[in-house]
């Protein structure tokens, strides 16, 4: 789907846009062959995500720390196995798949975003009904999905939260996925893919309410399970990159939160996540919902949302404050127990450098 | 790395020869491509001499490994005959190119030899390593300890300063930072490679190519690089450890001279040897004599014994291994056949079998995507086959669902497998490792001999329905085989808990063979050439150390479990001299229960026990004379007293001809004591009640004595706590003492009440629920209501006011409490 407005004005751009001369340096540098379908070779893919240099111009990382999940992310779309990427909230999913369509296919946009309405139409095709009542059947008329674009195109569908999706719309995409042909019966033809066909899922294994993927459906795809990143740094990297790009991308006038904030920030969630300090010495207990890299990421912007509308621009303790009590206490009864046990026990107790944070905590919650 | 130039690669490994001409084949140890190119080169070059880089002393095993019987995986073990005991050990596997070396020599009828430095040298070194590792992790823990470890020192080793002369302590730290470069340079060396670790980088370019010399010059490269870059470094760090390089290869250049000396044409010897060796033996000058007189050699024995790939794989924390013996072993296989390629499939293929058995699903499909996967990992960092590593991530993907945790096992089943090697009859061993093999034999015990631990379930009493008094009897011999096994400190079989209570003649065990057990074997040696001469060395050597009367006693259950009807007379003359100088009453009276039980049940193991049964009438004397004097003792010991009071108890309960009259006279004494631990007393009283030795008129008077209100609420209720230790219906019978009780109670003012109430709980929480049912029976009908109305009154959830006056009373203060 082209994009005919002007960029600037966009909320959000794919992945393809954000990082156009990235993409278009590795296609020049390419030494290895091109897979058919694929827009660069497979081991540029794995650079164009993992970051590295190409000629001059310089990768950004897009995915840290499990280098050999993207391997086998990569290795798998070479194949002619469907890629399902499952993980917590907030593991970079939907942000990992965005970009390998983007590197592989150059287009991430044929997508479908899964959910408890998504029909069994949304997945293979439906009708323009007033020119099918004009006409009766006809190309015109039908309105393909983007798994169908995709199969026509030899590029990557992608489908958003799988597991959302009501049990018979999977079943749909059973036997796409060992056909690699849609049907149409009302006009008496078939599509059938073109080679680098491929399609990425992604799926959440923590939150309620997710119909369970059947076993036939799971046997279609590699399965990649996206780990919660391995170390405080990592993390810490993760989400000042993110951070700033989405700072950039949504014109936040505040400046960036000083690195210290974030590694607070992010050391309060990694520490509710494990239920024990990054020392291991002390236990605490966890909160009923999920503390997700993409949520410190979140409250990190909208500390300095909230900072550049209202304060001076430099993000504070304050706002802060207000952002992980949010992300925090979702159940309002228990994790507030659990969010003032961790102030009282553990960030009380941690010194001068953290007693601002605390002591704006202390005043949020009381 | 940057690349090599090629002119410079053909001039480093053009020619791998000695200045004589002695060709030199590096290799890895368990390196299945390694054996496979070395049976190319060996064919090619059909030496007349294979010299091996294992301890020259160890030639002699040569013949032996190569007999039609062996399977691998086996090693070779030498081990110092004075204690403790040190041993070395060199695993073989079937892909060793070692054994190979050997095999090919065997077959093609040329001789091979050993020629690393003998063990007897080799010990001493490897020691005093030893010994210097331990001080240093001691050295770091210490300065981890005092906060002055320099974390940032791991990154300034690669320029490291020279020090003028450094103390012991800095030295210590030196050679720690030294090995912690050198391990890193590997892990640098894959991660410049993009792979996951070493053991990828090498497989995948090394193991996978079998086009001709390309292994002999790449390893050899790949070394000499490697010793580039650490050897000076560890000459200054490591002082020791480049010592002992340069001494073995000194050594084998002088076992190479010496042959050629012997009349080998150098073109016709070939050397196999650690590829890091490779540059130091074609440049080093060999040992001298008088260099080799001077090194110190302690005495060392040599022998042969089965291995375990489970041993072998990494996950047994030993150095030498590989991580995946069994793959590798697929690998070789695969090499021979000339079928290499098919190995992502048939691993594949097989993993998916036994992930099928664990865990019901796994389709072949599944299995063709994962060799498809495989394939396409495989395609991003080159090479031509993948990799283990490429293998299991391929695997988790496609046929796990993404779970790593659902197909570990599978992995380890398949990586590691539960191989261990076999030796046959006739084959060099130590005397004892004979005597075990034809014991298990005999016994019909070879089934357990696995990696996979195994119960066995015997019964020590006869077997009617069979012929032989052997077999009648096998049981009760296996049993006496494994308990030496234990009592040597040879962890093949473990004993478990009686399952069957009260069934004296079953016991169960678990069995398990592993490599240690082997290594306990042999270094059983030293103690005698038989289980049953190095056990009954073992027994004397335990009796004449011990100090305690119950120790000794331990040993007599030892004798008796093993059999060793020789050591009886000894073990009699100790315990005889330890009875008479203890003064332990705990300690006698364990001894003399330990031999109780030997004499009631040592017939069901054929034992001879009468020697025994003066000793039991010596040790129960003893305790009962000891009994009075160690009754004056603290709460504390005092229920420790009880156990063992209650022990001869059951004693003289079991076996006549005991002083009797003496024990019952004491516990008079104890029981109508003023000064013993009340506790003690009425316990004491509580074993004569029960023996009927208590007049009814004496029981009144002592209880009316114990609870006066004279004595302490804490005396007396401890006092009742004793006499109700053993025998209660004895006292539910005895309506008298209830009502006395009741009347002291009534008697105490508040403070004594809560006293006494503190005590009494405890005596009370002891009781059955139909126990405490039958005091309400009893305070019932001594205060006329009605039974039932007491039992629901004291049923009630407690008031507030109730529960917080109990929980006070856990805060009481007793002032004198002692």
């Amino acid at each position: 789907m082209p994009n005919t407005a002007d960029d600037k004005t966009l909320l959000r751009l794919p992945a393809e846009k954000l990082y156009a001369n990235e993409i278009e340096a590795l296609i020049n540098e390419d030494k290895d062959p091109v897979p058919a379908g694929w827009q660069m070779s497979p081991r540029q893919v794995f650079t164009f995500i993992t970051g590295g240099k190409a000629g001059a111009v310089p990768i950004t990382p897009k995915y840290i720390g499990h280098n050999r999940l993207v391997e086998v992310a990569v290795a798998t779309l070479l194949t002619d196995r469907a890629l399902l990427l499952i993980g917590e909230p907030g593991t970079a999913k939907s942000w990992l798949s965005e970009n390998l369509a983007a590197a592989v296919f150059g287009d991430s946009t044929k997508i479908i975003q899964g959910t408890a309405g998504t029909s069994e139409e949304q997945i293979r095709y439906s009708w323009n009904y007033a020119m099918l009542l004009a006409e009766g059947p006809s190309d015109r008329a039908l309105i393909k999905s983007p798994v169908m674009t995709a199969m026509e195109t030899g590029g990557i569908a992608r489908i958003e939260e799988i597991s959302r999706c009501q049990s018979e719309v999977q079943d749909a995409l059973i036997s796409i996925l060992s056909e690699k042909t849609i049907a149409i019966t009302e006009l008496a033809r078939e599509v059938s893919a073109k080679r680098g066909f491929s399609l990425i899922a992604t799926a959440n294994t923590r939150d309620k309410g997710v119909n369970d993927m059947s076993a036939a459906l799971k046997r279609r795809f590699n399965i990649v399970v996206l780990p919660t990143p391995a170390t405080l740094e990592t993390e810490i990297g993760i989400v000042k990159k993110r951070v700033g790009e989405i700072s950039a991308n949504y014109q936040l006038t505040a400046h960036l939160p000083a690195d210290e904030a974030i590694e607070k920030v992010v050391t309060i969630f990694r520490e509710l996540r494990a239920g024990q300090t990054l020392d291991a010495k002390q236990k605490i207990k966890p909160p009923s919902g999920v503390v997700s890299t993409a949520e410190a990421i979140s409250l990190l912007t909208g500390a300095m949302a909230l900072a550049g509308s209202f304060g001076d621009g430099r993000v504070k303790e304050i706002d802060l404050a207000a952002g992980l009590q949010g992300a925090v206490v979702k159940d309002e009864d228990k994790d507030q127990a659990v969010w003032n046990e961790y102030l009282e026990n553990i960030m009380k107790k941690r010194g001068t450098k953290w007693q601002p944070l605390y002591k704006a905590c202390r005043e949020m919650t009381s | 790395m940057t690349p090599v130039p090629r002119s410079d690669f053909e001039s480093r490994t053009g020619e791998l020869r000695t200045s004589e001409g002695v060709r030199l084949f590096g290799i890895r140890h368990l390196s299945a491509a390694g054996s496979w190119h070395l049976k190319q080169f060996l064919d090619a070059v059909q030496p007349d001499l294979v010299l091996i880089e294992s301890p020259s002393d160890t030639t002699p095993l040569i013949p032996d490994l190569c007999h039609k019987g062996v399977k691998p995986p086996v090693a070779i073990m030498s081990y110092t005959t004075e204690a403790p005991v040190h041993s070395l050990l060199y695993p073989l596997a079937a892909y060793s190119p070692e054994y190979q070396g050997i095999l090919w020599a065997y077959r093609h009828k040329r001789e091979s030899r050993f020629i690393d430095l003998p063990s007897d040298i080799k010990a001493p070194l490897y020691q005093l390593q030893e010994k210097l590792r331990i001080r240093r992790i001691e050295e770091e823990l210490r300065a981890e300890a005092i906060g002055a470890v320099d974390t940032a020192s791991t990154e300034q080793a690669e320029s490291p300063q020279p020090v003028m002369s450094p103390t012991p302590a800095e030295q210590m730290t030196q050679a720690g930072v030294y090995y912690r470069y050198s391990s890193k340079l590997y892990d640098t060396v894959a991660e410049l490679a993009g792979e996951k670790d070493f053991e990828s980088y090498w497989e995948r370019n090394f193991e996978h190519n079998l086009a001709a010399d390309v292994y002999m010059k790449a390893v050899a490269l790949h070394s000499a690089e490697m010793r580039t870059m650490t050897a000076g470094y560890e000459r200054e760090a490591a002082p020791l450890d480049a010592s002992i390089n340069a001494l073995r290869e000194g050594y084998m250049k002088r076992c190479v001279s010496q042959a050629i000396a012997e009349g080998y044409a150098p073109d016709k010897i070939v050397v196999i040897l650690g590829a890091y060796h490779v540059v130091g033996v074609m440049a080093c000058e060999p040992m001298s004599d008088e260099e080799l007189a001077q090194l110190t050699r302690v005495e060392t024995r040599i022998t042969l014994m089965p291995y375990s790939y489970y041993r072998l794989s990494s996950f047994s924390g030993y150095g030498a291994g590989n991580n995946a013996p069994f793959y590798y072993e697929m690998m070789y296989e695969a090499m021979a056949k000339d079928a290499l390629d098919t190995l992502p499939s048939r691993y594949l293929t097989e993993l998916s079998r036994v992930y099928r058995e664990k865990h019901g699903y796994s389709s072949t499909a599944s299995v063709i995507e994962a060799v498809c996967l495989a394939q396409s990992l495989q395609y991003f960092h080159g090479g031509l086959l993948p990799t283990l590593a490429d293998l299991h991530d391929s695997a988790v993907a496609t046929l796990a669902g993404g779970e790593i945790a659902a197909i570990a096992e599978s992995f380890a089943a398949m990586d590691v497998g539960v191989r261990i090697g076999a030796l046959p009859e006739g084959v060099s061993q130590t005397p004892v490792q004979d005597d075990m093999n034809r014991q298990i034999r005999t016994l019909k015990l070879e089934k357990y001999r696995t990696v996979v631990q195994q119960s066995l379930d015997l019964d020590l009493r006869e077997n009617r329905r069979v012929q032989s008094e052997v077999a009648a009897f096998l049981d009760l011999e296996r049993s006496v085989f494994l308990h030496r096994l234990s009592f040597l400190g040879i962890e093949f079989a473990r004993k478990e808990n009686r399952r069957q209570q009260g069934a004296s003649w079953a016991e169960n065990w678990v069995l398990c063979w592993t490599p240690e057990v082997e290594i306990q074997v042999v270094e059983t040696v030293l103690l005698g050439d038989t289980l049953e001469v190095a056990s009954a060395y073992l027994l004397k050597e335990r009796l004449e150390k011990a100090v305690d009367v119950l120790e000794v006693a331990a040993l007599v259950r030892v004798a008796c479990e093993c059999r060793m009807e020789e050591s009886i007379p000894q073990i009699v003359a100790r315990l005889q001299a330890l009875a008479t100088e203890s003064e332990s009453f705990a300690g006698v009276a364990g001894a003399a229960r330990e031999i109780s039980f030997l004499i009631q049940y040592g017939s069901i193991r054929r034992f001879a026990t009468e020697p025994f049964e003066p000793i039991l009438r010596q040790l129960f004397l003893k305790g009962a004379l000891l009994l009075y004097p160690a009754a004056a003792c603290n709460d504390e010991t005092a229920r420790d007293m009880a156990d063992s009071m209650t022990q001869l108890h059951l004693i003289t309960q079991e076996h006549d001809g005991l002083s009797d009259d003496v024990w019952l006279a004491k516990l008079d004494t104890l029981a109508r004591s003023g000064d013993r631990n009340p506790y003690l007393c009425g316990f004491a009283f509580s074993i004569l009640m029960e023996r009927g030795k208590v007049e009814e008129d004496v029981l009144a008077a002592q209880v009316s004595l114990h609870l006066s209100p004279g004595n302490t609420a804490q005396a007396g209720a401890a006092w009742f706590e004793g006499l109700s230790r053993r025998n209660r219906y004895l006292l539910l019978s005895r309506l008298m003492l209830w009502q006395q009780l009741d009347v002291y109670l009534e008697g105490l003012d508040s403070e004594g009440f809560k006293r006494a109430l503190v005590c009494l709980r405890r005596a009370f929480a002891a009781f059955e629920p139909n126990e405490k049912a039958g005091v309400c029976d009893i305070l019932a009908e001594l205060w006329g209501i009605d039974a039932g109305g007491v039992a629901e009154y004291l049923q009630e959830e407690l008031s507030e006011e109730e529960s917080k006056a109990l929980d006070d009373l856990g805060d009481f203060d007793f002032e004198i409490f002692d």
